[in-house]
């Protein structure tokens, strides 16, 4: 372990006059960190994210610090019993060591009405965020995001969850689980614009429980998108619906892995994942694996992926009509990437426009 | 071919220990240098051959298993005989095969007289071929299909030009192993221009408990020639573990086509770890139709690099993972160069907790302009122990492309079970012909004589234990 980061783990603790266990699960933490980062070869910077900037508006909804939590003596067990119960523990992986060891902020969101909206902004720093929706609860949750953060989601029996959320930040790394119980619904639709890493994890935990997720990316220059999104099957009549659409420009590359796994247990489960990808220029690139791992025979899953060009006859027949090439290739895109946005986003419909018409700003495409 | 394929297929084909003990030389289990030599010199190789054997132990031994996929670490590589030459000399005729060899093919259903239908076709017998035969055209043709010890004899010039060229060592462990230890295997050699109009058929079997069996096979089309090479493979069931890795390595020069037609059928104790990879020259045109039946693990990824412009592949597959089977096979297309085309049609059915994985990788490099491939795999689950998976992959590098890929799992549906029912037909006949509607694509592709014996197979396998 680096000696200069295990200072740095425990002055940060100090200023956040945390209690010993947790500086004590930083440095655990760090050592997780270290270990994975001397195997993998990479090493993140702390540095590089930067301070956090997080605005929060609520309306319904109430936040309060991991902080707040531990000064008051009667919610203190809950909140430490939470903390370390959670899905993303350092094991998982070499970012979410990272963040664990490094964060500098921890949020409890939760509604306090049947129905609560939130907006959440956060370009940079490092945070955990835990988003606790009770029984019946429905949160709707706008969110532009950047930094390093780690986000759960814990929906209890018919809770539901409408997240729309925009991706803009330098350099993003986005660690994302939501755990469903009986009934309960998340919708996720969330729009990539720059270069971003994200790990989705979802697991239907409770009958009835639905997933759908729909991921757009609009991206260009020296952008690298990772995204991959895990859904795991639990418990009977799950239903889970991945689509994934999404330009690369210029020397853009974009990967979007998506799993779907569906366990001996949950019969009569639904699963569809599809992935389509568009390469605008020469020297951009993209990788999809819509992948399944089906455990039992009552089951209805399918999956579709294409990548490819803009269709010629398409741009033809714009142009025939009168729109300047690059006016036709972007009502393509913008018809492409349509389809993919559920009927009432309103959201990211407008920042969706922005980006595209941003792509031939920069440069013209042929 | 016409024999009797339940025979194949049910367990307790047992040979007498008399028969077993009358190869000729057996090496003893495990693998170290001196197995090697000793199998380099008992075939009288020469030295290059030794090297390349040698180079490639020191590969197998440095390289870790594959850290994917189903599970190897049971294979005892230790407790396996390398090596295992049933007769002296090779037997060019029918009526001087030995006896004992020939009850083998008569219990696993091959008469005689199939020699009289299927002119042309080397068996294997254990590691080496014990008869083949070519039809005199062919020869005149200057067509050369023999088993790859001959090859190696009579031709050494062709297979040192291409052996290794196509899959190194290197490329993964069990490569390495088999190019240390190979033996046997089929050498197709067609000429510029003559294009051979009855499919080359080899059948490869095992027979000695522990026995691995390592067989190399080179096919190489040059230009404008076309030929089409069937496999089927069978095994008598053993209780121990076997292991089956062959190497495959098929060279399709410009304009020439290869077909490649394998059913696999191991007895459900092997491992059957084959790499099989082809390149397509320009307008050359590779299928690989690959049938996967037997095994306890099978883990086999058809490779096409699409190197010339204008190149097309074909795969298509079938999976069947019935009981304790682990079937985990899938295609891969490299687009290198423009106007390539890679179809591939993958279809699985799993039962009894088998478990069938499609694991493919479609990559369409830089330069590879008007690229189009399209991949389908569909998977069916007949019942809730069994399992399917789908890893997929697409690389794309180039933006002047067409790829699509689409994929399906599930049960036989119930209106169709009571679609038939409600003709007249009882359940497990129903369910067993929609599994044969479910195969049609891959069926319709093989020899009628396979389409026959396969269908047999599909209908056996689904209706026991079914209703």
């Amino acid at each position: 372990m680096n000696n200069m980061e295990e200072k740095e783990v425990i002055s940060l603790s100090k200023d956040l006059n945390e209690p010993k266990w947790l500086l004590h699960e930083r440095l655990r933490s760090l050592k997780v960190y270290s270990v994975l980062s001397k195997d993998i070869g990479k090493a993140l910077d702390a540095e590089t994210f930067g301070t956090p900037d997080t605005n929060v508006s609520l309306a319904g909804a109430r936040r309060d610090s991991l902080h707040d939590f531990l000064e008051d003596p009667r919610r203190k067990d809950i909140a430490k019993s939470f903390f370390i119960n959670r899905f993303y523990r350092p094991e998982k992986s070499i970012e979410s060591a990272f963040i664990n060891a490094f964060f500098t902020e921890c949020n409890f969101f939760a509604p306090e009405k049947e129905s609560a909206t939130m907006t959440l902004t956060r370009k940079h720093g490092i945070a955990i965020d835990f988003f606790i929706i009770l029984a019946r609860a429905n949160l709707g949750l706008n969110s532009d995001s950047g930094g390093a953060s780690i986000s759960e989601y814990y929906l209890s029996d018919n809770a539901s969850l409408f997240q729309s959320s925009t991706i803009t930040g330098k350099h993003s790394l986005l660690l994302e689980a939501r755990i469903l119980q009986n009934d309960a619904q998340a919708k996720l639709n969330h729009a990539f614009f720059s270069t971003a890493k994200k790990t989705n994890n979802t697991l239907l935990n409770g009958e009835n429980s639905k997933y759908a997720e729909s991921l757009l990316f609009v991206t260009h220059s020296h952008d690298r998108l990772d995204v991959s999104s895990t859904i795991l099957h639990a418990s009977k009549s799950t239903d889970s619906t991945l689509t994934a659409k999404g330009v690369v420009k210029d020397n853009a590359v974009a990967t979007v892995n998506s799993l779907a796994r569906i366990s001996h247990e949950s019969q009569g489960s639904k699963s569809r994942l599809s992935t389509h990808a568009m390469i605008l220029t020469p020297g951009a690139k993209a990788t999809v694996n819509p992948d399944f791992e089906i455990l039992n025979n009552d089951v209805i899953a399918s999956h579709s992926a294409s990548v490819g060009e803009i269709n010629e006859e398409q741009l033809f027949y714009l142009m025939s009509r009168g729109f300047s090439r690059d006016k036709a290739n972007q009502l393509i895109i913008e018809g492409f990437l349509d389809s993919a946005l559920p009927e009432g986003e309103k959201a990211l419909r407008g920042k969706l426009d922005a980006a595209i018409s941003a792509l031939y700003k920069s440069s013209s495409l042929k | 071919m016409f024999f009797n394929l339940t025979y194949r297929y049910k367990p307790g084909i047992m040979m007498s220990q008399r028969n077993l003990d009358q190869h000729s030389f057996r090496s003893s289990k495990g693998l170290d240098e001196e197995i090697i030599r000793r199998i380099s010199s008992i075939k009288k190789e020469p030295e290059w051959m030794l090297e390349f054997r040698l180079n490639a132990f020191k590969i197998f031994n440095a390289k870790k298993l594959q850290s994917w996929g189903p599970d190897l670490s049971k294979i005892n590589l230790n407790d396996l005989h390398y090596y295992v030459r049933p007769t002296e000399k090779k037997e060019a005729d029918w009526s001087k095969v030995p006896e004992h060899i020939k009850n083998t093919f008569d219990k696993i259903g091959i008469p005689e007289a199939e020699r009289k239908f299927l002119a042309g076709s080397t068996a294997q017998y254990e590691s080496e071929a014990v008869y083949s035969n070519l039809k005199k055209e062919w020869e005149s043709l200057g067509v050369i299909f023999k088993d790859m010890d001959s090859a190696l004899r009579e031709h050494p010039e062709i297979v040192k030009k291409y052996l290794g060229t196509l899959v190194p060592s290197t490329d993964n462990k069990f490569a390495a192993l088999n190019s240390a230890v190979w033996s046997g295997g089929s050498f197709v050699y067609v000429p510029k221009g003559v294009e051979v109009q009855i499919p080359l058929q080899t059948y490869f079997r095992i027979n000695t408990q522990n026995m691995g069996q390592f067989e190399r096979t080179l096919i190489i089309a040059e230009e404008g020639s076309s030929v089409h090479y069937v496999e089927g493979c069978s095994a008598v069931i053993y209780s121990a573990a076997s292991l089956h890795a062959a190497v495959v390595e098929v060279f399709a020069h410009k304009n020439s086509r290869i077909r490649y037609t394998t059913i696999q059928n191991w007895s459900n104790n092997v491992y059957n770890l084959v790499t099989k990879r082809a390149i397509a020259n320009e307008n050359a045109v590779v299928e690989w139709i690959d049938g996967n039946i037997g095994s306890k693990v099978s883990m086999k990824y058809p490779t096409v690099i699409l190197k010339g412009e204008g190149a097309r592949a074909d795969v298509i597959s079938i999976a069947y993972a019935g009981k304790g089977q682990i079937q985990d096979t899938g295609a891969r297309a490299i687009h290198l160069a423009p106007n390539t085309k890679s179809k591939i049609i993958s279809k699985s059915i799993s039962k009894n907790g088998g478990q069938s994985s499609y694991r493919g990788s479609v990559k369409i490099s830089k330069g590879a302009v008007n690229a189009t491939s399209s991949v389908r795999c569909d998977a069916l689950i007949l019942d809730k122990e069994s399992r399917s998976d789908t890893y997929p992959k697409i690389e794309v590098d180039e933006d002047k492309v067409s790829l699509a890929h689409e994929a399906t799992v599930g049960k036989i549906g119930e209106e169709q079970i009571f679609y038939l029912m409600s003709r007249g037909l009882p359940e497990n006949e129903a369910i067993s012909m929609i599994v044969l509607g479910f195969v049609e694509s891959f069926t319709k592709e093989l020899p009628m004589e396979y389409a026959v014996e396969l269908n047999r197979l599909i209908q056996l396998e689904t209706k026991e234990a079914v209703g």
